[in-house]
């Protein structure tokens, strides 16, 4: 693009977050507390977790409702301030909103998509204002005519004409939405993009137009991706790593391909048990159980284990801790304890 | 036509009249559903795949009208019944499954209460009887202690635990066939499991006939027996969900299975499908699909394609008529 | 003039309008309204007299009847009252600071109400909670009450004599700071839904601070049910200031208002020359009722659940 490319260590990842946590203080106001008599009630939405990003890749954060992958997200973006725990970009501290006001420039680099297509864009803004918005603020471009041209490259560049720039969003589908959101990304030109479930409200056949264009963008401008979903299809599709979240921590991650050929967390196995054939092999299905626990009451120790087949006395009391594994790291006792049994590969369509 | 057919509809069409025009959410939709068959229903937003849903189970809001055509229940016409005949049949021989648990259930009422009023509304029995059948029904969806969950509120349950009871009471009834409109879209992955198995194994122990309307493909191919592809108000492709899914005639199908991701393998590209579904108020004339479709020709755009025989399913696409019926 | 020309057929072609044209009641408000607000306006122009022009009063026309009752004259078409300026005449005038109180009272209102509300409503916390909390103890009192404590308050500072001079900017900021909490509590209550769509999260990753953000982003959002609120809003500071003035606590008698013109006709009342009360008091029934209508009207056509 217009900008040569800053020049990368790559020997180093890109992001590094180390024990991070988040607690929400979710109790019921003072007066209700004193006058029923109830104590205090936390949230641990992020509960310790640890992962590296390189530069180039796509690293997808998976998991179900209440896991806290969307915490975790906002975190990185600096939506919300961590409890503890860091979160270092490219050597530098950003985790406390001091360290992230100190530099500007790294906040910058970084941007988000939202998942609501419709929500993410104000609705009283004209498209073009709306992704010259960074350009303007961030005064990487001055007078109109340059803003207007650069907008319009923008919004050539996501699949949409430069005509559309005097629309307003309403005017727009889903899909060409989320389109917008991400010329609206890219013009602050970031590296990093935190993608939060940027394809869940879009039907399939516009899903694909995005994670396509997604992938398009991130071979020609050189993105990394920090990409969050509940679709496991899609995270297989679009992802070089994975990791696996359960009620606030990183239970396994490894590479896509190792993670979806042997899954070692019995979570992760019960995750890829329970997505629909669409290959219809007719595979046998080990029985599913139970449901995610309420955040506010996690089960001690491991918090999967009400659900685990392999569940012991040492799973109830203790928390397990991350073992680096071929590729990545899981957080399991059986797989400490050598007692995981072997994992049915799935036949290729 | 070996089983009989339950559920007949023919040439459906479904209008809401606005002041810029009538937009037509249905057109010329016409399906079969047999005794104890699976239907699935699948497309994306905006192809009617709800609507025709809603008109079946006649709770068309207005303006939305069914303009023309018939829906028969076991040879009887049931469209055109006035409200309170088809308020019997609601319930007892047709049973609804929504998207939404937390709407679903009246969250004033014990989860008791609502089960035992639609036992008593549709079977004779007494008040003894049906508070029994009612804790039989939540024991036979899966509910822990159901005699004693039996007296809770539906905001006392997970979301999982709800959609269940609201299959309960689908089938407390035991109508003869439910529609289910995107009923695991809202759950969790391991839930959405969990629900498709409870839905296939009472549908099958009852010997209910189910019209499954969803988006996720997924779903349909686990549960269906078979499938029906919505594009735009019209049926592009019908047939058994293995032929359609591995063997799809119309180009839109085959355009969907490409977009879909799976795990089988990795591509580099999804199929993409340029362009968007039309809206309403601006479908073309001939194939709804002609704009975006790879191997469209003159007729395509000219002529609109009623469902023809493809393989051992339908398709309503021209390059199907070309070819003489072969697998 | 093409961006008019675009306005105009937006106009014409949209929701609002076609609801508008084809609900007669309110498009008869709405005439009467724009009537009152030209007569009001206008009065310079169009009045048949000017009743304020001490030169030109004759006390022998005082007490005249309407023009169709006996002993009534067609150039005194509603009757005169005890100084022989013309019923019509005063109404017109009268509207025209009645409107014009009622209007600046409303718009003081709505600016110190959005500005809290929106306060409020973004910063949370200990700001938000001493906000409302005012505007609930606020609540607690008529709103008369306050504008007559704000009143006597400045009134007493002030001293009769400038408090007269000023009479008209004491009654707009005192029906003004009566009806505030309204739109201070529906802004604040938009801005809570607003600050956490995606579109405010947004705003905040590119880096801007959060005040830009509250302005440029929020405050656009918020302001649909502001407009619904002001219309009603005006025919209550119309008649608060009405009341405040029959009440005596208003304007002087020096700068009429229809409150004031009630109040002077009140004494006429049992002695016969019913007129002289009984008009203005239509008049302000008429305006307010008018505007009360549209105001209904536009909430609804506005509603999108509605629609």
């Amino acid at each position: 693009m217009s900008k040569p490319t800053r020049t990368r260590d790559f020997s180093v990842p890109m992001l590094t977050v180390t024990n991070l946590k988040r607690v929400f203080d979710v109790s019921a106001p003072l007066l209700n507390r004193l006058l029923e008599g109830k104590g205090r009630s936390i949230v641990r939405a992020v509960d310790g977790v640890n992962f590296s990003i390189k530069a180039g890749e796509t690293f997808s954060l998976v998991g179900e409702s209440g896991c806290g992958k969307s915490t975790v997200a906002r975190l990185i973006v600096g939506l919300y301030e961590p409890s503890d725990g860091s979160i270092n970009f490219e050597g530098v501290e950003i985790g406390s909103a001091t360290d992230r006001a100190k530099h500007p420039d790294i906040q910058g680099r970084m941007q988000m998509i939202f998942q609501d297509p419709y929500a993410s864009l104000n609705p009283r803004w004209r498209v073009g204002d709306i992704v010259a918005e960074p350009l303007r603020f961030r005064k990487l471009l001055s007078g109109n005519a340059e803003i207007e041209k650069r907008v319009g490259e923008l919004l050539a560049q996501v699949g949409l004409s430069p005509l559309d720039a005097r629309k307003y969003p309403h005017e727009f589908s889903g899909g060409q939405r989320q389109r917008i959101s991400i010329a609206r990304a890219l013009a602050g030109e970031p590296e990093f993009l935190v993608c939060d479930e940027p394809t869940s409200a879009l039907d399939v056949s516009v899903q694909a137009q995005i994670l396509n264009l997604m992938k398009d963008l991130q071979r020609r401008l050189g993105l990394t991706y920090l990409f969050i979903s509940h679709n496991l299809a899609v995270v297989y599709h679009v992802s070089d790593k994975v990791g696996v979240m359960y009620l606030g921590r990183l239970v396994e991650w490894a590479d896509t391909q190792t993670l979806f050929d042997r899954p070692l967390h019995p979570y992760t196995r019960m995750l890829l048990d329970a997505i629909p054939d669409l290959d219809m092999t007719g595979r046998a299905r080990t029985p599913v159980a139970g449901e995610v626990p309420s955040p506010l009451n996690p089960p001690p120790g491991c918090s999967f284990h009400p659900r685990c087949p392999l569940a012991n006395e040492r799973c109830k009391r203790e928390v397990p801790k991350a073992i680096p594994v071929e590729g990545g790291a899981v957080a399991c006792h059986a797989v400490e304890e050598n007692r995981l049994p072997p994992w049915k590969t799935q036949a290729a369509a | 036509m070996t089983s009989p057919k339950l559920l007949e509809v023919k040439n459906l069409r479904v209008e809401f009249p606005t002041r810029r025009g009538t937009l037509v959410a249905v057109d010329d939709v016409s399906l079969e559903i047999a005794a104890g068959e699976v239907l699935g229903v699948v497309g994306e937003s905006g192809a009617g795949k709800s609507m025709t849903g809603t008109a079946i189970i006649g709770l068309l809001e207005p303006p939305g009208r069914i303009a023309s055509g018939e829906i028969r229940l076991e040879g009887r016409r049931i469209d055109n019944l006035p409200y309170h005949e088809m308020r019997k049949i609601r319930g007892r021989q047709i049973g609804a499954i929504f998207q939404d648990p937390l709407t679903s259930l009246n969250p004033l009422y014990k989860v008791g209460d609502q089960l035992v009023e639609t036992i008593l509304t549709h079977l004779p029995m007494t008040h003894a009887q049906a508070r029994d059948r009612a804790v039989k029904l939540l024991e036979d969806v899966g509910i822990p202690s159901a005699a004693e969950r039996i007296n809770s509120y539906p905001h006392q349950f997970s979301g999982g635990m709800r959609q269940r009871v609201v299959i309960a009471l689908a089938l407390a009834a035991e109508p003869k066939l439910i529609v289910a409109d995107e009923p695991t879209t809202a759950l969790d992955v391991s839930i959405q499991a969990q629900i498709i198995q409870l839905l296939k194994k009472l549908c099958r122990e009852h010997g209910t006939a189910v019209m499954l309307v969803t988006h996720d493909m997924g779903v349909i191919a686990e549960t269906a027996d078979r499938v029906a592809v919505m594009y735009a108000g019209r049926i592009a492709e019908i047939g058994p969900v293995q032929e359609v899914i591995k063997r799809p005639h119309h180009p839109y199908t085959m355009g969907l299975m490409g977009a879909i991701p799976t795990m089988g393998h990795k591509t580099e590209r999804l199929t993409q499908i340029d362009g968007s579904m039309p809206r309403l108020n601006a479908i073309p004339r001939g194939c709804a699909f002609n704009p975006r479709c790879p191997k469209v020709f003159d007729r395509c755009r000219v002529e609109r394609p009623d469902l023809m025989p493809a393989g051992q399913s339908h398709a309503s696409c021209w390059l199907v008529a070309k070819e003489p019926a072969h697998v | 003039m093409n961006l008019l020309a675009e306005y105009w057929r937006r106009g014409r072609d949209s929701d609002i309008w076609y609801s508008f044209t084809r609900n007669k009641l309110v498009m008869a408000s709405a005439a009467i309204t724009l009537l009152f607000f030209l007569g009001a306006y206008g009065a310079p122009l169009l009045a048949p007299h000017n009743p304020f022009d001490l030169a030109s009063l004759n006390l022998s026309d005082g007490f005249k009847p309407p023009a169709w009752e006996e002993g009534g004259e067609p150039k005194f078409l509603l009757g005169t009252d005890d100084q022989g300026r013309d019923i019509l005449s005063t109404i017109m005038y009268g509207s025209r600071t009645s409107l014009s109180v009622g209007f600046l009272a409303v718009v003081f209102a709505m600016t110190l109400g959005i500005a809290l509300g929106l306060l409020a409503g973004y910063m949370g916390g200990a700001v938000d909670a001493f906000i409302m909390r005012v505007a609930d103890v606020q609540l607690s009192f008529p709103a008369i009450l306050i504008a007559m404590l704000v009143d006597g308050v400045t009134r007493g500072l002030l001293g009769a004599d400038q408090h007269s001079k000023a009479a008209i900017y004491v009654l707009i900021v005192s029906i003004g700071l009566s009806y505030w909490v309204q739109y201070a509590r529906t802004v604040r209550g938009q801005v809570l839904v607003e600050k956490n769509k995606e579109y405010v999260q947004a705003a905040r990753v590119i880096g801007l601070p959060g005040p830009l953000i509250a302005l440029r982003h929020v405050l656009p959002n918020v302001l649909g049910p502001v407009l619904v609120i002001a219309t009603i809003n005006l025919a209550l500071a119309v008649i608060t200031e009405a009341t405040l003035s029959f009440l005596g606590v208003g304007l002087p008698p020096t700068q009429p208002s229809l409150g004031t013109l009630i109040n002077t006709g009140q004494q006429f009342l049992l002695s016969g020359e019913w007129w002289i009360t009984i008009f203005p008091g239509a008049a302000l029934a008429i305006l307010v009722l008018s505007v009360n209508l549209l105001g209904d009207w536009l909430r609804d056509a506005l509603n999108p659940k509605l629609r």
